[in-house]
């Protein structure tokens, strides 16, 4: 869940720092990624459920804030505007692994959840190895990419649905519509996980 | 007539971004609807479970790009002196971490890195003196056993051609003695005389024979010296070489790392300052 903490106020507070960073400020540069990186390498992890794939997608994303940033006009626009960079580095990145290995995904519209590889977890084993961030990133990693993005935008960022609509350039209510859907779709992954609500809390 | 309920409105409600009006609708729908409630308190279950996925601790890395105006690049009066601090406290630090030695002895110096490992190290002017003697030497005791049993052959040679040419002449001798006449003795002189200069002809040879194998010996000798002085040159020049590179590589990546750190200290001493 996403909670203020001193670093997300610095976050917010930042727009001086942007500035002067646009302006070719290393310094500057250097503490807005000190600010920021934690957030995209979360970001792109979720998305991908893998440790080399974010730190790439992180350097990528900021490699191209370096190059992009003077043409940010609105200080004040910078957060979505970081996660479009990202987003669209994961889009890429994904169309580029769909092109080499087919995957397996969740029809969300459908009642009938897929075979998961692996969905013989006993529970109680697995949360006592503290395997429960692992499995939920794992149903992460088993919806929809779209769905997928929005959890991660709306759940673990702390995104706006105005500031989701305008990074992925879709409406407010579909960004919505879509996050419904996604939350459902994990909803059959973890129920065939035996994960619920009594298992992890009284597990 | 009842307001209906889409998807989109719990989420709004789950999430907190729905306006006071709407929301105080949707709470009497979910109290009265229970099909809206159980889809509701799904979605909100999975949200509490997937929430307790948290992040990941990660280390920002140092990211400089070249910029229009560098932290470094403010400090270019004082970036000489710098880099000159920067590259002698690097060079202790590399020496420390290295155990490297400098020795200077006459006309020698000798870099060394890490423990001394026999295997590598270069020799001193000592071993090196040392090594020589011992080649000359096994040179030269070779050379002695090639001369002693060159010696010994033409030797047995000579005493059976002497032995030989002393029957023969001790029969011509009698037989002459036993003749007895004037150009017999005559004769038997002249016999002497040639054997007298075969004799020194042979020892002329010998001589000439153990001269020449001498003069190849140390001919073949210097030139296996020569050839080791050399290889061993090319082989201290090609270490000698290797270290060098070694530690200009290491000196050049310090000293990056050393800039990069210059850099960020000064930003944070600069941003505290304009706080």
């Amino acid at each position: 869940m996403y909670a203020e903490t001193l670093l997300d106020i610095a976050m917010t507070h930042a727009d001086n720092l942007i500035l002067k960073a646009a302006k070719g400020d290393i310094g500057a540069f250097n503490q807005l990624v000190n600010l920021w990186y934690k957030r995209i390498y979360n970001y792109a992890l979720k998305y991908f459920c893998d440790h080399d794939m974010a730190m790439e997608i992180s350097q990528k994303t900021f490699i191209t804030v370096n190059l992009k940033l003077e043409t940010l006009r609105e200080p004040s626009k910078f957060k979505p505007w970081i996660y479009r960079v990202a987003s669209n580095l994961c889009h890429e990145e994904e169309r580029r692994r769909k092109r080499t290995h087919l995957k397996v995904t969740f029809d969300t519209e459908s009642d009938e959840v897929q075979n998961v590889e692996g969905t013989e977890y006993n529970p109680d084993r697995t949360f006592q190895q503290n395997e429960l961030a692992e499995i939920l990133l794992d149903a992460l990693s088993l919806i929809n990419e779209e769905q997928r993005e929005i959890v991660i935008m709306k759940e673990y960022e702390g995104l706006k649905f105005i500031e989701i609509a305008e990074i992925l350039e879709i409406s407010e209510n579909t960004a919505k519509s879509r996050l419904y859907y996604g939350i459902s779709a994990l909803r059959k992954i973890l129920v065939k996980k035996n994960v619920t609500k009594d298992t992890v809390y009284y597990g | 007539m009842a307001r209906k309920w889409e998807k989109s409105d719990l989420i709004s409600y789950l999430y907190g971004e729905i306006d006071p009006e709407s929301k105080a609708e949707l709470e009497v729908a979910l109290n009265e609807d229970s099909g809206l409630q159980k889809d509701f308190n799904e979605i909100k279950e999975t949200r509490d479970i997937m929430g307790r996925l948290g992040d990941k601790e990660v280390i920002p890395p140092q990211i400089l790009f070249e910029g229009k105006e560098s932290a470094i690049s403010k400090l270019k009066p004082y970036r000489t002196w710098m880099a000159v601090a920067a590259s002698i406290l690097f060079v202790f630090l590399v020496g420390y971490l290295t155990d490297a030695s400098i020795k200077v002895s006459g006309n020698e110096l000798t870099l060394a890195w890490g423990n001394e490992d026999s295997s590598e190290r270069l020799l001193t002017r000592e071993e090196m003196d040392q090594m020589i003697n011992e080649k000359v030497k096994e040179l030269q005791a070779g050379t002695n056993q090639d001369l002693e049993r060159r010696f010994e052959n033409f030797r047995d040679e000579v005493d059976v051609r002497l032995v030989d040419l002393r029957n023969q002449n001790n029969k011509e001798i009698i037989r002459m003695v036993n003749n007895e006449t004037s150009s017999q003795r005559e004769e038997l002189n002249l016999l002497v005389q040639n054997l007298k200069d075969q004799n020194l002809k042979s020892i002329a040879e010998f001589i000439e024979v153990n001269n020449k194998a001498q003069e190849q010996n140390v001919q073949r000798l210097l030139a296996d010296f020569s050839s080791f002085i050399n290889r061993q040159r090319v082989e201290d020049l090609t270490i000698i070489d290797q270290n060098l590179r070694t530690l200009r590589d290491n000196s050049e990546s310090k000293f990056e790392e050393a800039g990069v750190l210059l850099a960020s200290i000064i930003n944070s001493v600069n941003s505290t300052r304009n706080e």
